[in-house]
């Protein structure tokens, strides 16, 4: 899932300067499961936003709706009504999200109302974590299922730096260091010889950005190939 | 026409650490500053008493002067010089040309390394580059020396390095870090330094578990400041481990008796290393006591 935290409250109020009639716009998928955009956070946020106003003697009004999906045009087109009222629109989507809705509507500003931090999974309730940086080169198999890419700060292929600290990473001594996660998983599964040789450089062709995936029953739709 | 860049050194270096002669380097920083004269005045102090001198690249991620000119302003003074190379601030295409520019100026003995990282400096801020990790600049080097850079395009030019690069002995765990260290090997490393170790005991299974590998190896040892001291715990100085024992004697000494007794320590480490037979010199970094160096060979 794609993890998000709300943008501080004076940041977004800041960010809205003289609009009046806000739409706060959540998004029913990762960012409610990460219970920072979903329907309930988008109608607090709306709530906020009012009482900020209020206490400002300010004529303002700010409602909120939530999609399933801010990634998928089909939802976008569900605010139409919604954000024809509306001077201004926060979104509480992830980036993609933010993007698509305000490429759906592009006569509106559209306000991001969360920084996005990274695809990672939940690891108790309230505590996620980072897991894939999505480089379209994926190392699992040769790597215990632990990414080098994403665990290890600096993005090793070939095995530790010299500043791991009994186990823990230089850069976060909470943090366990991921070659010694790696090494340990691939030792416990006999698979250590995995990493006898060097591993070739990360290429950087295969994931230019942005990024485009075409399925390939669908290549015919798109005239490719 | 290909032109020959660096051999000469090469087999210098080469031939120094083939030689059975016990090989004392100094590593030296490169300062905040365009200023070189204390630096060179450093080295020079230091001259026909070293083998030669490490210049870092922006160490523990703090930005200094480009390696490479600090580099060639200590060869001008007929100092052997080992080129330290950071994956942390190029990517491979910087890396290559780095590389071209050492060779340029016949700059052949490369320690190629990943980098502190940029939290421990004074630019936490900066982007991390790690395009490549230290076993793919080996790498990439060395498919330098056949004649292709990264991308497999053709040099215009024959280039001999001699490379080098860096290990922990005393890290925890110890068997990734020797995983890597035998991908560098593998890769083309003939010479590793470590980094710096503080008693002959830290340093044997280390040396137990490479001495099949065809390496040369070089050890780090360190003149710590006090305030190093003072604010030492394990993970404050990247790949750094000084034992418990050394840290309290040395805090209890208070910092004026420090200074001697740290320093007879080293020179006894440094001694000692020597007399052991089983590595083939000693890399020496100073923080801040670089006039001290001298008394320690």
């Amino acid at each position: 899932m794609i993890v998000v935290k709300r943008k501080p409250f004076t940041e977004i109020n800041e960010m809205l300067g003289n609009y009046s009639r806000i739409l706060v716009a959540g998004c029913g998928t990762c960012v409610a499961v990460c219970l920072a955009g979903g329907e309930k956070e988008a109608g607090i946020l709306a709530s906020q936003l009012m009482l900020a106003a209020s206490l400002g003697k300010r004529d303002f009004q700010a409602t909120a709706a939530t999609v399933e999906r801010q990634c998928d045009r089909e939802f976008l087109q569900l605010f139409r009504d919604r954000v024809e009222q509306a001077d201004a629109v926060i979104s509480l989507a992830c980036g993609a999200g933010i993007q698509f809705l305000s490429e759906m509507y592009p006569e509106m500003p559209v306000l991001p109302g969360v920084d996005t931090s990274f695809i990672g999974v939940a690891e108790d309730a309230g505590e996620w974590t980072e897991r894939c940086r999505s480089c379209n080169q994926c190392y699992l198999g040769i790597t215990g299922g632990i990414c080098p890419v994403t665990m290890c700060s600096k993005g090793l292929l070939n095995g530790p730096c010299s500043g791991t600290v009994h186990g823990k990473c230089e850069v976060d001594l909470e943090r366990n260091c991921a070659w010694s996660m790696i090494y340990e998983r691939l030792d416990r599964q006999s698979r250590v010889a995995l990493q006898e040789s060097p591993v070739p450089p990360m290429r950087h062709d295969v994931s230019l950005r942005p990024g485009k995936a075409i399925h390939s029953a669908y290549r015919k739709r798109f005239h490719i190939g | 026409m290909l032109i020959e860049r660096g051999s000469t050194l090469d087999k210098l270096f080469q031939e120094k650490l083939q030689s059975g002669r016990f090989q004392v380097i100094e590593r030296l920083t490169s300062p905040k500053s365009p200023d070189l004269s204390s630096t060179l005045a450093q080295a020079s102090s230091l001259k026909g008493k070293v083998d030669g001198i490490l210049v870092t690249d922006n160490p523990s991620a703090r930005m200094g002067i480009s390696h490479l000119v600090l580099g060639e302003m200590l060869k001008r003074e007929g100092h052997d010089v080992i080129l330290t190379i950071s994956c942390r601030d190029r990517n491979r295409m910087a890396l290559g040309s780095t590389a071209l520019g050492a060779a340029a100026l016949s700059i052949a003995t490369i320690l190629c390394v990943s980098g502190d990282y940029f939290t421990f400096g004074d630019h936490p801020e900066a982007k991390p580059v790690f395009d490549l990790d230290s076993v793919q600049l080996i790498a990439m080097l060395q498919e330098m020396q056949n004649g292709r850079d990264a991308a497999g395009n053709s040099l215009d030019a024959s280039l001999s390095f001699c490379l080098g690069a860096a290990v922990c002995a005393t890290a925890d765990p110890l068997l990734p870090q020797l995983m890597k260290a035998r991908k560098k090997v593998a890769a083309g490393a003939v010479f590793f330094v470590t980094l710096p170790i503080f008693t002959t005991d830290q340093l044997d299974p280390f040396l137990g578990a490479v001495k099949d590998l065809a390496v040369k190896i070089i050890v780090g040892v360190l003149l710590p400041s006090y305030r190093e001291i003072a604010g030492y715990q394990d993970g404050s100085i990247p790949g750094t481990f000084i034992p418990e024992f050394l840290v309290s004697r040395w805090r209890d000494e208070g910092d004026e008796a420090f200074l001697t007794s740290s320093a007879e320590h080293v020179r006894k480490l440094i001694s000692d290393l020597r007399a052991s037979g089983k590595v083939e010199g000693v890399c020496i970094s100073a923080s801040g006591r670089e006039s001290e160096v001298q008394g320690l060979l």
